[in-house]
């Protein structure tokens, strides 16, 4: 083997020498997305005050966006925030930080930031919860991890607060704690232990003694979350005290800490404290006068950790006694979920007698997911009137709002944002005045078919022939139509009713009769088809003021065949009609629309599209498409058009009970037709795709609704938004949905269940993001192709982001916004890279391996991404149980391939031509040592071969050769080796030189490396590389380093290192030496990477700046 | 994951059921000594954090047992040659090695005299041979007399204050608490367990023992590193081979014991809390020239050279005094990589772990949820 030429130690010139270009660079976080971990309302939930890792961000809930964010701690996230008589307390680890509420207004009002006065102490430990006193606005209490109660004042000259005695019974470490005041110099505690113990405790001002009251032993696991109720007032006007403490043993527990006063024995606990005695799982604490007790109600939920529980706030000017309190529990299933508790307190009973006491019984009430990933690290909890208002910060980096009606009795002119109401057809005949006698006809009547009829009417056939129209105005109010007894007993056997216009319906029969219905009009025979009406699809949406016609089909049954008919929607008159003819005799058409150049598209129950054009005759199939679903296909829309008419765009899409949509693109040649796949995805929220729309905005959002388990879900794929879940019990045939044109967020869903019919109205979505977010899970990778970013993450979607200017916002406020999102992989992801702007591909463990197009959409106002993946890696070992860690792909030749080098993690390397086709064919593969290879990079290939460099967690690097052969498959050839770091490389970047190339590298031990490679020869058309020098940075971080990025810039080489210690540092790298230039403060735990996002000519004064991209737990953007 | 797809992915778990171990971790204190030598004269022991076991394993076989264990116990055979085979092993590293092993082979079983170890965990441990095994929180107060009086028959906590009166020689700590996902509260309460284990270390260890411990590699560890340099003359960040280069885990080894003159250790002033260590560093720095915080001199190894740099980035005033711990990668290059995955011959049997994983606190809750859905069905 050649060796390396050794290139001896530089002499280190002197340190006076300082390099100007240190001066001039400035590394500063332009942008940052991490978990939300304090959330706390301010001025009556005007406002919400928000802990994002080092800032305060103020969000304006009624404008629904940032006013300001404020830095309060150098490198510490905030973990708390309290708000009350005038001042807010901010946490974070042991640090303390105070402003005036006035300041936080000063700042909404748009205040200069940097004049702030905030004023921070150290306490000596780690904080778990803060309570500014109500009853003297110059106080606060703070308790430790360790069990241990700080006294705050803020009544210093300069309003620095000074931090009082430390008081503690004992000092176990807490992973959850909670204090009250309960009067001006006594603060209630409670303290939840890591095994499981809640220790009840009072703290009095100004006494070193504190009192135990109890142990509350009964969880079976950590603590992790403790809330010590309002005082509640019982029957006989007694009150009492509950304690909620939620665990990981899964439960919430609710447990009465009334203090009742009973005569303590007095005996010395300190003294047992220290005494020898055994305190892990399952022992008993030696607290000996502390009474232990049983919890009054127990309840499961959640599937994982539950990490808080919280009483919603009572409503002041309540002065009943409690019946019914509404408890929230938040967990590491990123849900949040609503329990009712039922009280029975009539007395707060004898404190001698537990028998007397309160009991309560848990109800489950509700579930809302719409975190993403895993993790509700923050809530806050506020009740105005009859409304409980429930913010909860994520992982995700979102907040998410929403507004309950409060278990008190409502009062009458209180209007809910969403309802439910139910129709019993017995109950709505026997109250109205004179129902139509009906013969006597057989059978229980019940409702039939039945729609939406305009926006606040309902219309529905009875099982015996009664057509009803319901209006909503404060409750739902029916009238029976007036018919004729011949039309009446034609809609007898009505199969389908079709809303076609705002208040004007048709009515399909099984006798094939069809029927128009209309205010004004009443209801006609407008004609009849040969069989039995099935179906009545619209092809052009609901009739409107502005259009004269509708175009629609009327599927019958048993056969593919239809009718085509036009229709002036208002009177019922047909202006056209036109058979179907032709159609693949399996065919069972469940949707259809008009798209571009006048075609229809219809969809079937297996997943087939027919495309269909008119002539003379009528509509003939001119395409028939097997879709990559086997599921009915359950609308068809087509995409917003750019021209003012919004029809001619290329683009139509599906939605599929398989659980995808998919976007095609229309060629329509003179004689031929084809369809290509553009776009295929499956959103998050659900199994069953039934159908969905576009907004009407200039930017149009594409809002989608199905079913998922028990409930119907309407989301906004767009936004990345749940608009509404509504409990219906499950997948309905029948069922009915409409929304505001205007406005997504009001609709009505109507279905029945056990032969009622049920309708929900909401008048805005019950949950609103007040932040968008992220991956709620690490991100283990991410590439940029200069215009998007991909990321990769632990939860195994793919994400493709813009960075750009916010469109609400002023001040040039930027944001990640979400274009796609992919979930196809099955395990955490392990790499994703860009190939030029179109090519995106994806590795993760079982060997997984995914090839995407991706292509912006023309021609459309609709601003989603068309992502496709083109090719599925099947060439997997016996088991395919590895792991690929690392790849790299470069397109070669005039056809389209590309050459993959992928890393497995049972250290085989293994080079695959890829054709767009589709297919994978293995050109070389090698084994290295046995230890796991992480980086490589293709450093040349062409048609006939490959020099490539890996990295290992030995932390070797090497370099490898590989020719291709025809007909063989060929070993790659180890070319040289060398040690650099002392374990995994976990990072590598390079750059090509005159020479070769320069890499840098990140390793496991701390160091930064900077090898240089060269061209050993290049005698057969492929050049060999070896390390000719190797030098490193030996404590360039204090932890792992997971992502370096190599920049030029001008003369000079920018190296950027981020790492587990959470500091970005950037670093001259010279060819004498290597210079430290910027090191900042990261809030991205768990770097998975940094990338360099472009230069940032595209706004603004400074042009020459870069912006690095770190992903994690969280992302952020540099400029430098 | 099922028993024998975690065989391939992780060679350890694998190698510790076949060689009788209770945890894989195991390992990771056989590579540690290894490179450190920590049983070297040692005979007391203290394990903190013990459960389920196979650190006290170790140490009952090589101190009580007088077993030897060597790079054999996890090389891979397959890896060596192929390191061979493409040049990747030194010539003369290869010759001590086979040499090594010979004197392994050879060298006699030899069980220590007046071997006391205790292990400490929140969890029961199962009875070990020669072991006294305790139940408790390290970071209870109370658990300082437990020990005391573990080691120390004779011990009196009303008399005798927080001394051992015969110290140990050796203080382990495995803690980890179980993750939460929030970073800096899972770093803090990892380092309540360093200091927990620390505060216990300085009541029973003697002058010139050794400390070793887990620590997480995040934000603010060199703080960590730095606190620890006040009591130990060489502290030292190793990763063993056998840990997860995807973990943040690795262990602080700390060599000769030197509590600075006058201090005690205390249990009303525990470590950890407070600014009382970071006073104590900011007083030894004004004293000391810089030459002690820059660590050992760094060698240059293997034709890497060196990089100095210059780093005139304004330190912070609100931070800590830091100071980074030389690292080093221990168990030798050839050992098994845990980050990799191993191909296992067709007729290869997964055996049972040696010990059945300690009942997680929400197996009710598992049971409870699956005896409602069998029901529902
Ligand atoms: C990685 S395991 C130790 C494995 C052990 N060294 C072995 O080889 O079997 C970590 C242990 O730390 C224990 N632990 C965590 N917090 C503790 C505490 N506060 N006091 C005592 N043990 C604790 C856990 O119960 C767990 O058994």
């Amino acid at each position: 083997m050649a060796q390396p030429r050794e290139v001896c130690s530089p002499a280190t010139p002197p340190s006076s020498i300082l390099n100007s270009l240190r001066r001039k660079l400035h590394l500063a976080r332009a942008f940052s997305q991490c978990p939300i971990t304090a959330l706390a309302f301010f001025r009556d939930a005007s406002y919400l005050l928000a802990g994002e890792d080092t800032d305060l961000v103020v969000y304006d809930l009624r404008a629904g966006h940032v006013v300001t964010r404020v830095r309060v701690f150098a490198g510490q996230p905030i973990h708390g925030i309290r708000v009350l008589n005038g001042r807010v307390l901010l946490w974070g680890a042991a640090k303390i930080a105070v402003l005036a509420e006035d300041d936080v207004e000063e700042l909404i009002r748009g205040k200069d930031v940097d004049a702030l006065a905030l004023k921070r102490v150290t306490a000596p430990d780690w904080i778990y919860d803060a309570a500014l006193s109500p009853f003297d606005a110059e106080a606060a209490v703070l308790i430790t991890a360790h069990n241990e109660v700080i006294p705050v004042r803020f009544d210093t000259p300069d309003g620095t607060p000074t931090l009082g005695a430390v008081v503690s019974p004992s000092r176990p470490m807490l992973y959850a704690a909670n204090l009250k005041w309960v009067s001006d110099n006594c603060v209630l505690v409670a303290g939840g232990t890591v095994f499981g113990d809640i220790l009840m405790w009072k703290y009095h001002l100004n006494q070193e003694q504190p009192e135990m009251l109890s142990v509350l032993a009964d969880h079976e696991g950590s603590i992790f979350g403790v809330h010590i109720s309002d005082e509640l007032l019982c029957m006989d006007g007694s009150k009492i005290r509950l304690l909620a403490s939620c665990s990981d043993d899964r439960t919430v527990r609710i447990w009465d800490v009334t203090d009742r006063q009973v005569e303590k024995s007095g005996r010395d606990t300190q003294h047992e404290l220290v005494a020898p005695r055994e305190t892990g799982f399952g022992s008993t604490p030696g607290l000996n006068d502390a009474e232990t007790e049983r919890p009054i109600a127990v309840v499961m939920g959640h599937m994982s950790r539950i990490w808080g529980v919280k009483f919603a706030p009572l409503n002041p000017g309540d002065v009943r006694p409690a019946k019914t309190l509404a408890v929230y529990s938040f967990g590491e299933d990123s849900t949040m979920q609503r329990w009712r508790l039922d009280l029975d307190a009539s007395s707060s009973g004898d404190a001698r007698d537990p028998t007397s006491r309160v009991s309560a019984v848990f109800k489950h009430q509700d579930i809302v997911d719409v975190h993403d990933g895993k993790h509700l690290w923050s809530h806050a909890l506020t009740t105005l009137g009859e409304q409980t208002i429930i913010a909860t910060g994520g992982a995700d980096s979102k907040i998410s709002l929403m507004t309950e009606s409060t278990f008190s009795t409502p009062s009458p002119e209180h209007n809910p944002v969403h309802e439910i109401t139910t129709l019993d057809l017995r109950d709505v005949l026997s109250s109205l005045p004179n129902p139509r006698a009906l013969g006597p006809g057989r059978g229980l009547e019940i409702i039939g078919r039945y729609d939406f009829f305009s926006q606040d009417e309902v219309l529905a056939t009875t099982s015996k022939g009664r057509l009803m129209l319901g209006t909503f105005d404060k409750g739902l109010h029916w009238r029976e139509v007036d018919l004729e007894d011949s039309i009446a007993s034609g809609i007898q056997s009505t199969y389908v009713l079709k809303t076609i216009g705002d208040g004007a319906a048709l009515l399909g029969t099984t006798s094939g009769s069809l029927y128009h219905y209309c205010g004004t009009q009443g209801a006609s025979l407008i004609g009849t088809v040969p069989g039995k009406v099935v179906n009545i699809v619209l092809l052009t949406g609901l009739g409107e003021a502005h259009d004269t016609s509708v175009e629609l089909l009327v599927h019958l049954h048993g056969t593919p065949d239809a009718q085509h008919f036009t229709l002036d929607w208002r009177t019922g008159a047909v202006l056209a009609k036109a058979d179907i003819r032709g159609m693949d005799p399996r065919f069972v058409a469940m949707s259809a629309a008009k798209i571009k150049g006048g075609l229809i598209a219809i969809g079937s129950r297996h997943g087939w599209l027919s495309v269909l054009r008119r002539g003379e005759e009528g509509f003939r199939p001119v395409l028939d498409f097997a879709t990559s679903s086997k599921d009915a296909i359950t609308g068809i829309v087509p995409l917003p058009g750019k021209d003012a008419d919004g029809t001619a765009s290329p683009y139509f899409l599906t939605t599929s009970r398989d659980s995808k949509y998919r976007i095609y693109e229309i060629e329509n040649a003179d004689s031929d037709v084809h369809l290509h796949i553009r776009n295929e995805t499956a959103p998050p929220f659900g199994s069953i795709i039934e159908g969905g729309w576009f907004t009407r905005d200039a930017e149009p959002e594409l809002i989608m609704y199905g079913f998922k388990s028990k409930k119907l879900i309407v989301w906004n794929e767009t936004r990345r938004q749940e608009i509404a879940a509504i409990e219906c019990g499950g997948s309905h045939r029948t069922f009915t949905l409409m929304h505001d044109p205007t406005d997504p967020h009001r609709l009505r869903f109507g279905f029945t269940r056990t032969s009622k019919l049920f309708i929900y109205s909401q008048r805005e979505s019950v949950h609103r993001p007040v932040k968008t977010g992220t991956h709620g899970r690490e991100i283990r990778a991410l590439s940029c192709n200069g215009r998007y970013i991909a990321t990769g993450s632990e939860d195994t979607t793919i994400r493709i982001w813009e960075y750009k200017g916010q469109q609400q916002r002023q001040s040039g406020g930027r944001e990640m916004r979400c274009l796609a999102s992919m979930k196809l992989h099955i395990t955490g992801m392990q790499q994703v890279k860009w190939l030029g702007d179109d090519y995106l591909m994806s590795s993760a463990g079982n060997e997984e391996f995914f090839v995407w197009r991706v292509r912006r959409l023309n021609n459309t106002t609709y601003g989603g991404l068309g992502v496709v993946c083109e090719a599925v890696f099947d060439d997997k070992s016996k088991h395919g149980d590895l792991r690929i860690m690392d790849f790299d792909a470069s397109k070669v030749g005039p056809d389209g391939s590309i050459i993959i080098t992928m890393l497995l993690s049972n250290s085989v390397l293994k080079t695959y031509r890829y054709s767009p086709d589709g297919s994978f064919r293995l050109l070389a593969h090698m084994s290295y040592t046995g230890a796991c290879l992480t980086q490589v990079r293709h450093l040349e290939v062409n048609e006939n071969g490959l020099s490539a460099l890996t990295g290992a967690t030995d932390g070797h690097m090497a370099t490898w050769e590989a020719r291709f052969d025809q007909d063989k498959i060929r070993s790659h050839v180890l070319v040289h080796v060398a040690p650099v770091h002392q374990n995994a490389i976990k990072s590598l970047d390079l750059r090509a030189t005159p020479e070769g190339f320069q890499v840098l590298t990140g390793g496991d031990d701390n160091g930064l490396a900077v090898t240089s490679l060269e061209v050993l020869s290049d005698d057969a058309g492929i050049r060999r590389y070896t390390v000719s020098s190797r030098a490193i940075v030996r404590k360039a971080h204090a932890a792992a380093i997971n992502g370096v990025a190599l920049i030029q810039r001008g003369e000079a080489t920018l190296g950027v290192s981020v790492s587990n210690d959470q500091r970005v540092k950037v670093w001259q790298i010279g060819s004498e030496r290597t210079e430290l230039v910027a090191d900042e403060y990261s809030g991205v735990a768990d770097a998975g990477g940094v990338e360099v996002m472009a230069s940032t000519h595209d706004d603004d004064e400074n042009s020459d700046r870069l912006r690095l991209i770190v992903g994690g737990v969280g992302v952020e953007v540099w400029t430098v | 994951m099922g028993k024998s797809s975690k065989d391939k992915r992780d060679a350890y778990y694998r190698l510790a059921k076949e060689q009788g171990w209770r945890a894989r971790s195991a390992f990771k204190l056989l590579q540690l000594d290894e490179e450190f030598d920590l049983f070297a004269n040692v005979t007391r022991v203290v394990d903190l954090c013990a459960a389920p076991g196979s650190w006290s394993q170790v140490l009952s076989r090589v101190l009580i047992k007088g077993e030897k264990f060597g790079r054999t116990a996890w090389q891979d055979k397959e890896a060596r040659f192929r390191q061979q085979m493409l040049g990747i092993l030194p010539q003369d590293e290869q010759k001590t090695e086979a040499d090594k092993t010979i004197d392994e082979q050879q060298e006699e079983r030899k069980p220590r005299e007046d071997v006391k170890i205790v292990s400490i965990d929140l969890q029961p441990i199962s009875p070990l041979a020669g072991i006294t095994t305790l139940r408790a929180d390290i970071t209870h107060p109370a658990t300082v007399p437990l020990l005391l009086s573990a080691l120390d028959p004779d011990f009196d906590p009303k008399m005798a204050g927080t001394q051992a009166s015969h110290p140990v020689d050796l203080v382990l700590s495995d803690g980890a608490p179980d993750v939460t996902g929030l970073h800096d509260l899972d770093i803090y309460v990892q380092s309540q367990l360093l200091f927990a284990a620390l505060n216990l270390a300085l009541c029973v260890l003697k002058p010139g023992g050794k400390f070793v411990a887990k620590i997480f590699r995040g934000k603010n560890v060199d703080v960590l590193y730095a606190q620890l340099k006040i009591f130990f003359e060489k502290v030292i960040v190793a990763k063993p081979r056998s840990s997860r280069a995807s973990s943040v885990e690795a262990f602080i080894v700390c060599i000769n014991f030197q509590p600075p003159d006058g201090f005690r250790a205390s249990l009303e002033e525990p470590l950890g809390v407070g600014g009382r260590l970071d006073e104590m560093l900011k007083e030894r720095e004004a004293q000391k020239t810089d030459t002690e915080m820059q660590g050992a001199a760094a060698i240059s190894e293997q034709g890497v050279v060196e990089m100095e740099v210059y780093d005139d980035v304004p330190e912070d005033k609100e931070r800590n005094t830091r100071w980074i711990a030389p690292f080093i990668a221990c168990g030798d290059l050839s050992a098994f990589d845990s980050d990799a995955s191993y191909q296992l011959p067709e007729d290869h049997v997964s055996l049972d772990p040696v010990q059945p994983p300690i009942a997680p606190p929400y197996k009710r809750a598992i049971e409870m949820r699956a005896a409602l859905s069998g029901s529902q069905r």
